[in-house]
C-alpha cells in the first residue's frame, strides 16, 4: 500500500504540528480544507448565511490565536466542529438576550455591518435544507446535522449535547420524521 | 424522499461555493490573528529543541535518527515510507520498555460490552476497557483486562474468563480470550509485535515526525495495515482490528520511549473511523494482587472444549449446515441434552432456554467462510416463540479434540 494519498487524520497531525510552529501555509491549508464544511454546518444550524459566516470567521480567528494552547493529541476535525457548535450556541444565546431587551435598548445595539459581498453562495439543495431545518427544534437540528453531515456517532453527539444516547436517538428519530415531511413539501425527489 | 439514507444523500449533495475575493479577505484576518498571536507568545512556550535533545546520549541518538529521517522525507513527505527508520525507533522503544514493573491502560473501543474482546463495530458506541499488567520477571507476567460485560485474569499460571453474570471459561497463559488486545497489553512487546507484523503481513511503518509539546519531545509512528484473511465474503470484514484496513498511530515520549497514546482508525470507502483510543496509560504503579484473581458466582456455567461423545461419530460426520439445522431443531424441541452436544458448556442457562426454546426454523442457508476464522458461517432465519424473527450467520467450528462442529457464535 502506498502513502501517496494520506488520510485526513495523519495530514491533520502534520498540519497542526506545522501550525504550532507558526506556519502560515499550514493555517492556509487547514482553512481551505475545513471552511466549506464548517460553513455548511453553521448555515444549516443557524438558518442564516450572514450569521454563519461571522461564526466561522470567529472560529478560525480563535483557532489562529490558539497555536500555543492547541494540543496535538486531539482531533482537529472534532475541535473545529465543537468550536462551530459553541459559536452557534453562543450566537443563539446572545440573540435570545437581545430579544429580551426593550426596543429602546435594541436601537442602541450595534448593527451588523453590510458586507460588500457574501462569502458563499448556497446550492439550491442547501437552500432548501436551510429552510427546512429552521422548522425543527434546535437540539434536533444539531443531532441531525452532526449525524448526516459529519457521520458523527450518536455517543459522541450525546457527549457534545451533554445528554444521554437515548435522548439523542429520540431527537434524531423525531427530527428525521419532521425533516422528511418538510423536505417532501418543498422538494420532489 | 423516504428513507434517512435519502436525507443523508441530500445533505451530502447540498453544497456551497465561496467567493474567492471574500475568501481571501477572511483569510487575511485569520492570518493577522496568527501573526499577533506569534508576536505575543511567551518565550517559555516556544520549544527549545537543542537543549532538550542534547541532554542525554539516548536522545542525541534518537535526534540523529529523526533528523536523518526528516532529511530523507523532506519535500515528498507523504509519498515515501520509512519502515527501517520507524522500525529503528520502535526497537529503541522496546528496549526502553524492558525494565517496566507494571502498566495500567485505559482505552475506549467501539465494541459490545458482553461480546468478545476482539469484536469491533464501526457503528458501535465506545465501551471502556481497562488493562493491568504486572511484569514480575516471568515471560508471561500477570494481567487483567476488563470491560463492563467481561473480565479475564491471568495469574501467571492460567487464565480465567468471566462473562457476566455467570459464564466462565479456563484458559492457559497464552489464552486467545482477548484477541488483538493481548499484544497491546504486552506493552513492552507491542512494538516488536508491530515490526513482526510488518515483516509477516506487509503492514507499513512510518515515522511521521518529531515535535515538542509542553516541553516534551514526541515521536509519532503510524502503522498502515491491510485486513488479514479472505474476504470474498466480507461478513467478518471490519469486525475486528486484524480484519480491517486500518491505521494505528502511536505516540511515544522521545526520551523515555514510553508509549503515550494509541489511536486505531479503520478505513472505509467514506471515512476513517476511530475504533480504539488509549485514554490513559500509567507505568510502574503498584497493582493490588487481588486484581489477578476472580470470584466466580455459585451458579457458574463453564464453557470448555467439547469432549468426545459416546456417539461422537454421528456428530463428526455432520457438516456445518447439518450442524446448524440440528442445533436449531434441538432449540425448537427444547431438547437441552441434544443442545449441549453443539453448545460446549456445562449447563444451559435459563436465559438461553427462554430465548431459544420453541423457536421455528424458517431457513438455513449455504455455509461460507470469511476472514481468517477457522470455521464456517451458516446463514439462518428463525422465528422466536414471541413471534420476532432473526436473520444472522451461525458460527460453527470443529477444530477441537472431538472433531465435531460446535456453535461458536452468531446467536
Amino acid at each position: 500500500m502506498s502513502f501517496s494519498v494520506c488520510n485526513r487524520v495523519m495530514e491533520d497531525k502534520l498540519l497542526i504540528w506545522k501550525f504550532k510552529r507558526g506556519s502560515r501555509e499550514a493555517l492556509r491549508r487547514i482553512y481551505d480544507k475545513y471552511h466549506g464544511r464548517l460553513l455548511k454546518l453553521a448555515v444549516v444550524l443557524t438558518g442564516d448565511l450572514d450569521i454563519a459566516e461571522d461564526i466561522i470567521q470567529d472560529v478560525f480567528v480563535h483557532f489562529a490565536e490558539s497555536a500555543n494552547r492547541f494540543g496535538l493529541t486531539g482531533s482537529l476535525n472534532s475541535y473545529l466542529i465543537t468550536s462551530t457548535l459553541n459559536g452557534v450556541r453562543n450566537q443563539r444565546r446572545d440573540n435570545r438576550r437581545r430579544r429580551l431587551q426593550s426596543l429602546d435598548e435594541a436601537e442602541d445595539l450595534p448593527s451588523f455591518a453590510e458586507r460588500p459581498e457574501q462569502w458563499a453562495v448556497l446550492s439550491e439543495q442547501l437552500e432548501h435544507l436551510r429552510c427546512a431545518m429552521t422548522g425543527l427544534p434546535y437540539e434536533q437540528r444539531e443531532v441531525i446535522t452532526l449525524r448526516m453531515a459529519e457521520n458523527m456517532p450518536f455517543g459522541q453527539i450525546a457527549g457534545l449535547q451533554k445528554t444521554s444516547i437515548s435522548t439523542v436517538h429520540g431527537r434524531y428519530r423525531y427530527g428525521i420524521e419532521k425533516l422528511r415531511s418538510l423536505l417532501n413539501s418543498e422538494v420532489k425527489v | 424522499m423516504k428513507s434517512s439514507e435519502d436525507i443523508k444523500r441530500y445533505f451530502q449533495q447540498a453544497t456551497l461555493s465561496t467567493n474567492p475575493d471574500r475568501h481571501e479577505a477572511v483569510f487575511k484576518k485569520i492570518r493577522c490573528a496568527q501573526d499577533q498571536s506569534k508576536a505575543t507568545a511567551p518565550a517559555s512556550s516556544r520549544p527549545h529543541y537543542r537543549s532538550k535533545i542534547m541532554k542525554s546520549p539516548i536522545t542525541r541518538l534518537a535526534a540523529a535518527a529523526v533528523i536523518l529521517v526528516a532529511l530523507m522525507l523532506a519535500g515528498t513527505f507523504w509519498e515515501k515510507t520509512m519502515p527501517s527508520a520507524a522500525a529503528q525507533v520502535l526497537t529503541e522503544a522496546a528496549q526502553a520498555l524492558s525494565n517496566l514493573r507494571s502498566v495500567y491502560i485505559k482505552a475506549q473501543i467501539r465494541t459490545i460490552a458482553h461480546d468478545n474482546f476482539e469484536l469491533i463495530g464501526l457503528d458501535y458506541d465506545f465501551v471502556p476497557n481497562e488493562m493491568w499488567k504486572e511484569f514480575d520477571g516471568t515471560p508471561q507476567g500477570k494481567w487483567r483486562i476488563e470491560k463492563p460485560g467481561r473480565v479475564v485474569v491471568m495469574d501467571g499460571a492460567s487464565s480465567l474468563l468471566l462473562i457476566r453474570p455467570n459464564h466462565a471459561a479456563k484458559g492457559g497463559i497464552h489464552t486467545g480470550f482477548i484477541g488483538w488486545l493481548k499484544p497491546l497489553l504486552d506493552v513492552d512487546k507491542v512494538l516488536d509485535s508491530e515490526i513482526r507484523l510488518a515483516q509477516e503481513q506487509g503492514s507499513e511503518l512510518l515515522l511521521t515526525h518529531k515535535e515538542s509539546l509542553d516541553g516534551k519531545d514526541k515521536l509519532l509512528v503510524s502503522v498502515e495495515a491491510l485486513a488479514q484473511g479472505d474476504f470474498t465474503n466480507d461478513w467478518l470484514k471490519n469486525k475486528s482490528i486484524p480484519a480491517s484496513d486500518n491505521r494505528r498511530i502511536y505516540t511515544f515520549d522521545a526520551e523515555t520511549k514510553l508509549l503515550e497514546t494509541l489511536e486505531v482508525y479503520v478505513h472505509t470507502d467514506e471515512e476513517d473511523v476511530l475504533v480504539l483510543q488509549l485514554t490513559d496509560i500509567q507505568y510502574n504503579l503498584d497493582i493490588d494482587p487481588a486484581l489477578f484473581a476472580l470470584d466466580l458466582p455459585e451458579d457458574v456455567i463453564w464453557y470448555g472444549q467439547p469432549r468426545e461423545l459416546a456417539d461422537n461419530e454421528k456428530y463428526e460426520q455432520m457438516g456445518p449446515r447439518e450442524t446448524a439445522r440440528a442445533f436449531f431443531e434441538a432449540c425448537a424441541d427444547e431438547n437441552w441434552d441434544e443442545f449441549l452436544k453443539f453448545w460446549s458448556a456445562s449447563a444451559v442457562d435459563q436465559r438461553i432456554k427462554d430465548y431459544l426454546g420453541g423457536l421455528e426454523i424458517i431457513r438455513i442457508g449455504e455455509p461460507f467462510r470469511s476472514g481468517r476464522y477457522p470455521g464456517w458461517f451458516v446463514p439462518y432465519e428463525i422465528r422466536f416463540r414471541n413471534g420476532h424473527t432473526k436473520q444472522m450467520n451461525l458460527a460453527v467450528r470443529n477444530d477441537n479434540p472431538a472433531k465435531r462442529y460446535v456453535v461458536d457464535g452468531g446467536i
